[in-house]
């Protein structure tokens, strides 16, 4: 448990007190009554009983989280465990909930506490269904009051907590595929032949085949040994760029980020992340659950990091974004900045689709006809940004948040589909 | 608005204990209105005191507010038993405002930081207290063989003295080094 350092502070009460005092004494003696003195008895009698009540304060506290890790809809508690001792053997304690989260109704920020004499106190703040992101406390408040209110310990303790909340993600079943095979493991059926499961051709016998692929009825057909050749399933490369400068839209791209990611995962894809914004975070493509932890983590971040910088792509490691990766944008096409580093990356001859988030579902326009004038502008503006991205034959599909992503992507995969058909 | 109410009720009184001001019926009327007047400026100053954090407004709204028992004074009410009322009703003025300062100042503050029984505690060592004044003042009145501006003088540095001593006692580096 950790001491906090309390630091005596006297009230305006005793201050109060104090004048009252004086100016009764001084008033009974100067108009010669001295029944005056009584005006400010009852506050010399608090004055002499609170300070003769005064004493030391210890305290030592601790704040841990039932959890750290929940999913949006879940509920978790913060624990406060106090120990210690004070003049008036009660503590009172504020702990501010982090920016949009909210205690239950039962469990306000403010509560008062009885210091046991001995062992500990533990107080529950319960969180209820707090927001995705990454959630920091501000310092937990202690205040000792001593009997009386005329001095109190005050003091501060730092919360090391930290809450991350990952947001749900949509369940995607169809979804856009890269004709580009990497060479690991994984389940998509790669155009190369080798050992697969996939039937792919008949050939003839070279030494070094395995037995098991001789096809037997061709075989005997064309008197000479005939083998099978396969497909082998490799796992395709996705990479999802993560468009993070601060907007309205970040919380629903992230959101999409999170389900692309958790979807091509199950499908035992290699999934990287780059993150881009104020901040580059990246995160290379892995399959699995770790990966799906990491790229969970760097989008968390994405609520925390707030700034104006920009930062480009230039010293993303190549390892980042793999020749063979297909790159999935999720952007709100906020600012000139996205368009050039989606743009960025295009030229660098990834195959890249953009899910815009859309403007219309995330932004409403205002009420003054200079808004509403504005916002109309505004949006113009955006389908010029739309406009040059087909031009430069990179897809680009919005998404109204308030609909499912599932029919977004879906029309990714036939952009895709039909840009194979096209280039071959 | 509580604070407010109370101050003003406070003065309000002394006010009316003022109408029995001797001498012509217009000068116990100018005492009560001006008292009125004086109670409602106090009141003022309390609430705005709680209402902006600012302790001078707040002490000196208390101050006038008790400085308003001179119209009961005026009006020749004053006594050990009215004085020994007034002192309570301060008290829980005083109380009432620094209550509503604090959360005001939105510091984490118990409700009723006060129990009952530590209430009934301190107005019954209060009463006890008045009487004993009352008892040595012998009713109050001023009485030949006045105090002289020495001993007017020599009261004032000890009170003086006592009310540093105890400032000084809450406000000493109190907190443990070890901490």
């Amino acid at each position: 448990m950790t001491p906090v350092r309390l630091q005596r502070v006297v009230a305006p009460m005793l201050l109060t007190s104090v004048a009252m005092v004086v100016a009764s004494a001084l008033a009974a003696v100067v108009l010669q009554r001295p029944y005056l003195v009584e005006l400010g008895l009852p506050f010399l009698v608090v004055l002499v009983v609170g300070l003769l009540l005064d004493g030391p304060a210890e305290v030592e506290v601790t704040v841990e989280l039932t959890s750290e890790r929940i999913l949006e809809d879940d509920v978790t508690e913060v624990l406060v465990t106090l120990r210690g001792r004070g003049p008036g053997g009660r503590v009172v304690i504020d702990l501010p909930a982090p920016a949009g989260v909210t205690y239950a109704k039962k469990t306000p920020a403010v509560r008062e506490v009885r210091l046991p004499a001995e062992g500990v106190v533990v107080v529950r703040y319960r969180l209820e269904q707090p927001p995705w992101g990454v959630h920091r406390w501000q310092p937990l408040t202690v205040r000792v009051p001593a009997p009386l209110g005329l001095v109190s310990y005050e003091g501060s303790a730092v919360v090391d907590a930290v809450l991350r909340v990952l947001p749900l993600a949509e369940a995607l079943e169809q979804l856009a595929r890269s004709s580009r095979t990497g060479v690991v493991a994984g389940a998509r059926v790669a155009g190369a032949k080798a050992a697969g499961f996939e039937f792919a051709d008949i050939r003839d016998f070279v030494p070094g085949d395995r037995r098991r692929d001789v096809n037997w009825r061709a075989t005997a057909r064309r008197g000479e040994l005939r083998v099978n050749d396969h497909h082998p399933e490799r796992s395709t490369d996705v990479v999802l760029l993560l468009d993070a400068f601060p907007s309205a839209g970040l919380p629903s791209a992230v959101r999409a980020t999170v389900a692309l990611a958790t979807a091509y995962l199950a499908e035992r894809d290699r999934v990287g992340l780059v993150r881009f914004g104020t901040s580059l975070e990246w995160v290379t493509p892995a399959m699995g659950a770790r990966a799906l932890y990491r790229i969970v983590d760097t989008l968390l971040e994405a609520s925390v990091h707030r700034g104006v910088a920009w930062e480009n792509l230039r010293r993303l490691p190549q390892q980042a974004l793999p020749s063979t990766a297909m790159v999935l944008a999720v952007t709100p096409l906020a600012d000139l900045y996205s368009m050039n580093t989606v743009t960025q990356v295009a030229a660098q001859g990834l195959r890249v689709a953009v899910i815009e988030v859309a403007a219309e579902s995330v932004a409403e326009p205002g009420t003054t006809p200079a808004e509403r004038l504005a916002y109309a502008m505004w949006l113009l503006e955006l389908e010029e940004n739309r406009d040059r991205f087909r031009d430069r034959g990179v897809p680009i599909v919005a998404w109204d948040v308030r609909e499912p992503l599932a029919p977004v992507v879906e029309e990714v995969a036939a952009f895709q589909r039909y840009a194979r058909h096209r280039t071959g | 608005m509580a604070p407010f109410l109370v101050a003003a009720a406070i003065g309000g009184a002394n006010a009316w204990a003022g109408l029995d001001t001797p001498g012509t019926a217009g000068g116990a009327t100018a005492v009560f209105v001006l008292t009125l007047l004086a109670s409602l400026v106090a009141a003022g100053f309390v609430s705005s005191g709680v209402r902006t954090a600012k302790r001078r407004d707040l002490i000196g709204g208390l101050l006038l507010t008790g400085a308003t028992y001179a119209a009961t004074v005026a009006g020749h009410h004053d006594g050990p038993l009215t004085a020994g009322l007034a002192g309570v009703a301060l008290l829980g003025l005083a109380h009432l405002s620094h209550g509503e300062l604090d959360r005001t100042q939105e510091l984490p503050t118990a409700p009723g930081a006060w129990p009952w029984r530590v209430t009934l505690a301190l107005v019954a060592t209060c009463a006890l207290l008045d009487g004993l004044v009352a008892l040595v003042s012998g009713g109050g009145r001023p009485r030949p063989g006045s105090p002289s501006a020495l001993s007017v003088l020599v009261a004032c540095v000890v009170v003086t003295a006592v009310v540093t001593a105890l400032t000084a006692l809450a406000e000493g580096a109190g907190d443990d080094p070890s901490l």
